[in-house]
C-alpha cells in the first residue's frame, strides 16, 4: 500500500510568509559559508544532506487530502485544498477525454475537507464518476457540497458540474469492501460528528483517524480507538495540539494532541504513528520542533517498546 | 502508585510515588479528589503536589492533574507542583503543562511560596 499526502494542514490552507522564506534563505546561507558549488549535483547534495528538512522543503499549507494505492480507480481520504494539486496531477497524466472513477472517503464535511472540490477539475468532465462515502447520510452531505457551490461561494453552481457524483452512507458496524480495499469505520468526537476510517489491503492496514477529540476521561472512547487502531501499519491521527492546548484553551475544539496519538498508538501495538492536520498558527520550526518533542515522549513512555513517529508533510510519500 | 497526605498549615501537601499511566489515574483521581470539595470553610487550603517519587506519567495522568488545577483555579486556591524527577519535568515540557502549572524545583521552594506558615512548620521539622 502505498499513501500520497497531497495536504495536511488543519482547519485553513497556509503559505509561506514572505518573512519566513527571507529567514530560510538566510539560515541556508549561513550553513553554506560561503562555499562554492561546481555542479548542479553538488548543490543538491548540500540541500539534501545539510539543510534541515524544515528549512529546505517544510510541511505545507494544504488541508487534509491524501491519496491511496494501489487500485484500479483513484482512492482519496477527504477534499481539502490538497486535491487541487491531485486533480492537476490527473489531468497531466490522463487529460479531458478519458473518464476515470474516484473513490472519496469524507471524515466529515467541515469546510477544510471540501474546499478542494470546486479546484478539482474531473468534477466538470461528463463522463467521469465520483463516489462520495462517508459516515453522514447523503443529504447531509450532498447539502455541504452543494452550499459550497452556490451563490455566493462559488460562481460555478452544483447543478452545472459534469461528473457524475454518487453519495453513499457508510455503516460503522461493517466491513465495506471498495475498489479493493476492505474498509471500517468508527465514529469520533467532533462538532457534528466525524468518522475515522481502518484501510486493509493485502495484510497491511492504515487507520485515518482526523478531526476528532480523544476525551482522555472516557473510558469507552479510549478501549474503542486502541481497538480500532490495533497493529495498524500506520495510524494517521490529528496531532494539532499540545496536550495542555487540548484539556484548556482549545477543550471541545474537536482536535487531539501529538501526546495522546502516542499512548493511544503504544497501546494498540501501531508500527508507525503519523502526525497530521497540523495547526495553521505554526510554522516550520514549530512543527519539526513538535516532532522531536513527541519522539522523546514515546521514548519516556514506549519504555523500550519502539514506534516509529514521523511527521506528515504535503508531498510525502509512505510505503506501507 | 503510593501516595501519601500531610496537612502543614494551610498547605496540603500530597506526595506521590511511583507510575500514573491509564492503569493508574483512576487511583490518583481518587488521592486528588477528596481536596478538590469546597467544603464551604474559608480559605480552602493551598495544595501542593510531591512529585519527587513519581518516576512515569502519561497523558491520563496530567489529565488528572489538569481537573485538580482547573477546580482549584475555580476556587480561587492555588494548586502547584514540586520536585519533578527529570523525565517528569520533559513530560511536563513536552506537553506544555509547564506552562499552565506552577512548578517548584523543590518542596521547600514550593511550600515557602505558598505560605510562610507551611514553610516555617516544615523547615521546623
Amino acid at each position: 500500500m502505498r499513501v500520497r499526502f497531497w495536504g495536511t494542514r488543519g482547519s485553513i490552507p497556509v503559505a509561506a510568509s514572505g518573512r519566513s522564506i527571507r529567514e530560510k534563505i538566510a539560515q541556508a546561507l549561513r550553513m553554506a559559508e560561503g562555499r562554492r558549488f561546481g555542479t548542479k549535483e553538488d548543490l543538491e547534495q548540500f540541500i539534501d544532506e545539510v539543510i534541515p528538512f524544515s528549512v529546505r522543503h517544510g510541511y505545507g499549507g494544504d488541508t487534509s487530502c491524501i491519496q491511496l494505492e494501489p487500485g484500479d480507480e483513484y482512492t482519496l481520504l477527504d477534499m481539502g485544498s490538497g486535491l487541487r494539486r491531485f486533480g492537476q496531477q490527473v489531468m497531466a497524466e490522463h487529460g479531458p477525454d478519458r473518464p476515470q472513477e474516484y473513490h472519496f472517503f469524507m471524515s466529515h464535511m467541515h469546510w477544510d475537507h471540501i474546499m478542494g472540490l470546486p479546484f478539482f477539475p474531473p468534477i466538470y468532465i461528463p463522463g467521469n464518476t465520483i463516489h462520495v462515502y462517508g459516515g453522514h447520510p447523503p443529504p447531509m452531505m450532498e447539502a455541504a457540497f452543494r452550499r459550497q457551490q452556490s451563490n455566493p461561494c462559488f460562481p460555478v453552481y452544483w447543478d452545472r458540474l459534469g461528473a457524475r457524483i454518487v453519495f453513499t452512507q457508510l455503516e460503522t458496524d461493517r466491513t465495506h469492501e471498495i475498489n479493493g480495499f476492505s474498509i471500517r469505520l468508527t465514529d469520533q468526537s467532533h462538532h457534528g460528528g466525524s468518522f475515522g476510517f481502518r484501510f486493509e489491503r493485502g495484510g497491511k492496514v492504515l487507520v485515518y483517524s482526523t478531526d476528532t477529540e480523544h476525551k482522555l476521561e472516557d473510558d469507552a472512547q479510549t478501549e474503542a480507538a486502541i481497538s480500532f487502531f490495533k497493529d495498524a501499519d500506520l495510524v494517521i491521527y490529528d496531532a494539532m495540539y499540545s496536550l495542555a492546548d487540548m484539556v484548556t484553551v482549545k477543550e471541545d475544539w474537536g482536535h487531539s494532541s501529538n501526546v495522546v496519538g502516542v499512548d493511544l498508538c503504544l497501546r494498540a501495538g501501531v508500527k508507525h504513528y503519523c502526525m497530521f492536520h497540523h495547526e495553521p498558527a505554526c510554522d516550520d520550526d514549530m512543527i519539526h520542533t513538535s516532532l522531536n518533542e513527541t519522539r522523546r515522549y514515546a521514548e519516556i513512555v514506549g519504555e523500550g517498546r519502539s514506534m516509529r513517529i514521523s511527521m506528515t508533510y504535503d508531498d510525502m510519500v509512505i510505503e506501507i | 502508585m503510593e501516595s501519601s497526605v500531610r496537612q502543614i498549615a494551610d498547605v496540603s501537601l500530597i506526595r506521590i510515588d511511583g507510575r500514573v499511566d491509564h492503569a493508574t489515574a483512576k487511583a490518583f483521581e481518587e488521592v486528588i479528589k477528596p481536596h478538590l470539595d469546597d467544603t464551604g470553610g474559608a480559605p480552602l487550603p493551598k495544595i501542593l503536589l510531591d512529585l519527587g517519587g513519581l518516576s512515569f506519567m502519561t497523558s491520563a495522568g496530567l489529565r488528572v492533574l489538569m481537573i485538580a488545577a482547573k477546580a482549584c483555579a475555580a476556587q480561587g486556591r492555588d494548586l502547584a507542583v514540586a520536585a519533578l524527577q527529570p523525565a517528569i519535568a520533559e513530560i511536563f515540557k513536552i506537553s506544555r503543562f509547564d506552562l499552565v502549572l506552577t512548578i517548584y524545583p523543590t518542596v521547600e521552594d514550593g511550600l515557602s511560596s505558598l505560605s510562610s506558615e507551611a514553610a516555617a512548620l516544615w523547615e521546623a521539622g
